[in-house]
């Protein structure tokens, strides 16, 4: 995707958000006066500004600059996953075991291969966050089926 | 004052609050000497941790970082001639320079000592201007303070470096988001989907966290590492003295940079960038800069860290962050109950005072450990992404968790971070949206007020004088903008 088409689109984008919350801010009740005039106030501020973007790049030349989303899809998409599933795991195996099997996995996923430095960097860091947040700032952290 | 200024300095010599300015000073440092991670996001991840913390202990440990993360930029710069923030990339021009030809040691004394000056005279400044200011600040009504968050968001013009339309969209986007959740004046409940824990509004520091440290690590995904090796054999780098002649160069720079970190959005990046150029327009041999001119490095780093005390004037007494990481910092002030303004210095006045001072302990904290410990910092650089990613998201997420002790705010971070990541891709300003979702709640309830007071009339925005200078200086920060416009517009 060249840059003028992206910012072409999210002046679209823009125009179309501001277009969703005017109409929203007329469903509003008539109690909700200052809510309403918010709304129309921000929708208003951004249709200028996306009309202004897409006026800049409607007549300009593409400069050929193409938008590079990802540069390395494995590590993104990896990293990505693995944070998703690390965040689902909280709740159901608790915050230690989730996070030391996240740091020991992805770790080792991204190439760091040198065991014994994985284990002492995720211990490390674990224990970092156990003195801080469980024992000095009593944060009840997820446990998980181990339970209380 | 002078009993506050008396009680803020007695509070500072608690042991606590001692080792809470030395740890944050070299937390600080070493996130600041890490190309790609910033002060913005070690005051981030360190605000959760603060959370618990006695007031005067967890804001000067936030002063710490600030000022530690700020001068380690000029580590990396120096060393591995990679900036560790955006504002120590004019350090780099004569730092690096100095590397290759054995003078590293010289050049991080110079640094070192530059920053700590810089350091100071900011924060002179903002023991002597801030409570002026938060006196003035005491005749603004909703008018003006709307006026004022608008002023921030034009502030994004000079806050952004790439298409100014799109930061100040970005500003807007951040405002749509402070949007989510009850009304302030009516208690309407608006854009949530029926979520009920989006009904009090997004939170602050999920969405901080999110945009400023979970994209961040996704950027660290493009490499394995940030850098390879150092650029210099951090043995042969033992303290050394600085050239003399430098001290007029670095006064100026620790002038501009408080001038210019005092002005809205014109952050540490403008002011080491200035304050540079001018050194090298007054210098004698303007021909050695961007050889390894010992005076671009003091020109540089006085005026980045110059910026720090400046602004914090326009965060503390009016509630408008200047920059990033003041945005980062005024979420730890309201996380401790402190809503910067004129109360500030009046009825917390211990405690702001407590603040202020003790980012003079910090300057001699990064002053005492820049010496002696910089090259052992700079190796943090050269740790591997395949430990930091985890690390950073791991520390991410039980930051967003404790905050509220709430799941969905880990997942709202983790929205914020992958949605933050494209957008940057797209060329928006993260640390827009974060101004604008700080601005938001002050913009939203000054304008209903506003309104309230005239019966529905915006003239209420352009009747009354102060209103008229805030316009004043709008359009002043909007007419570069304009200008720039129209030269990038292709003949």
């Amino acid at each position: 995707m060249n840059r003028k088409f992206l910012n072409i689109l999210c002046a679209a984008a823009g125009l179309v958000l501001a277009a969703a919350m005017f109409f929203s801010a007329g469903t509003f009740p008539d109690r909700a006066e200052a809510a309403t005039r918010y709304v129309v106030f921000l929708s208003g501020l951004l249709a200028c500004l996306s009309l202004a973007l897409m006026a800049q790049f409607a007549f300009k030349d593409s400069d050929g600059e193409t938008i590079r989303w990802v540069v390395n899809r494995r590590t993104f998409l990896f990293t990505v996953v693995a944070s998703v599933l690390f965040v689902l795991l909280l709740n159901l195996v608790g915050f230690f075991p989730a996070s030391g099997f996240y740091m020991f996995v992805l770790g080792w996923i991204l190439g760091f291969r040198d065991k014994t430095w994985l284990l002492i960097g995720t211990l490390g860091l674990l224990g970092f966050v156990y003195i801080v947040f469980v024992r000095f700032l009593a944060v009840p952290v997820p446990s998980g089926f181990w339970g209380a | 004052m002078i009993d506050m200024l008396l009680s803020a300095a007695s509070s500072l010599a608690r042991p606590e609050v001692l080792l809470s300015v030395l740890g944050g000073t070299a937390g600080g440092m070493v996130i600041g000497a890490i190309p790609g991670l910033t002060a913005t996001m070690a005051v981030a991840l360190l605000i959760p941790v603060t959370f618990g913390m006695d007031p005067v202990v967890g804001l000067a440990m936030m002063g710490g970082v600030y000022s530690g993360g700020m001068y380690g930029g000029a580590i990396s710069s120096i060393l591995l001639s990679t900036p560790g923030t955006p504002a120590a990339a004019a350090t780099a021009f004569d730092g690096y320079p100095m590397t290759r030809q054995g003078k590293g040691g010289v050049a991080i004394a110079v640094a070192t000592i530059g920053s700590f000056w810089g350091g100071i005279i900011s924060t002179f400044a903002l023991l002597s201007l801030a409570p002026v200011l938060a006196n003035f600040a005491l005749r603004f009504g909703p008018p003006e303070y709307f006026l004022l968050s608008l002023l921030g968001l034009a502030s994004i013009v000079t806050l952004t470096s790439g298409n100014l339309l799109k930061g100040l969209i970005s500003g807007v986007i951040g405002l749509i988001i402070a949007s989510i959740g009850m009304d302030p004046i009516d208690g309407f409940i608006r854009f949530t989907g029926g979520i009920v824990d989006l009904f009090e509004g997004v939170s602050f520091m999920p969405a901080l966290i999110g945009l400023f440290s979970v994209s961040q690590v996704l950027e660290l995904t493009a490499e394995s590492h940030i850098v390879q090796e150092l650029g210099a054999d951090p043995e042969s780098l033992k303290r050394s003295s600085i050239p003399k002649g430098l001290a007029s160069t670095i006064a100026r720079g620790g002038f501009i940079g408080t001038v210019v970190g005092i002005l809205p959005g014109a952050g540490a990046t403008i002011a080491s960038f200035i304050s540079y150029n001018f050194a090298k327009q007054v210098s004698k041999n303007p021909g050695s800069f961007g050889k390894g001119n010992p005076e671009g490095v003091a020109a540089a780093e006085s005026a980045n860290n110059g910026c720090v005390g400046g602004s914090l004037v326009p965060l503390l007494t009016l509630g408008i962050p200047g920059n990033s990481v003041a945005a980062a910092l005024m979420g730890g002030l309201m996380i401790q109950g402190l809503i910067p303004g004129p109360e500030l210095f009046t009825r917390f006045g211990t405690v702001t005072y407590a603040f202020i001072l003790s980012l003079f302990l910090a300057n001699i904290c990064f002053l005492v450990l820049g010496l002696y410990f910089a090259p052992f910092f700079a190796r943090v650089a050269t740790v591997p992404n395949s430990i930091l990613i985890p690390s950073i998201t791991i520390l991410s997420v039980i930051g967003s968790y404790a905050i509220n002790n709430s799941i969905f705010d880990v997942w709202l971070m983790l929205g914020f971070g992958i949605g933050g990541y494209f957008l940057h891709r797209a060329g928006f300003s993260l640390g827009a949206v974060v101004l604008g979702l700080i601005l938001g709640p002050i913009a939203e309830l000054g304008f209903g007020q506003s309104l309230i007071i005239s019966h529905g009339s915006p003239m209420i925005f352009f009747e009354r004088p102060i209103c008229l200078v805030l316009w004043g200086l709008i359009l002043l920060l909007l007419l570069p903008a304009f200008k720039k416009k129209k030269k990038d517009v292709p003949v």
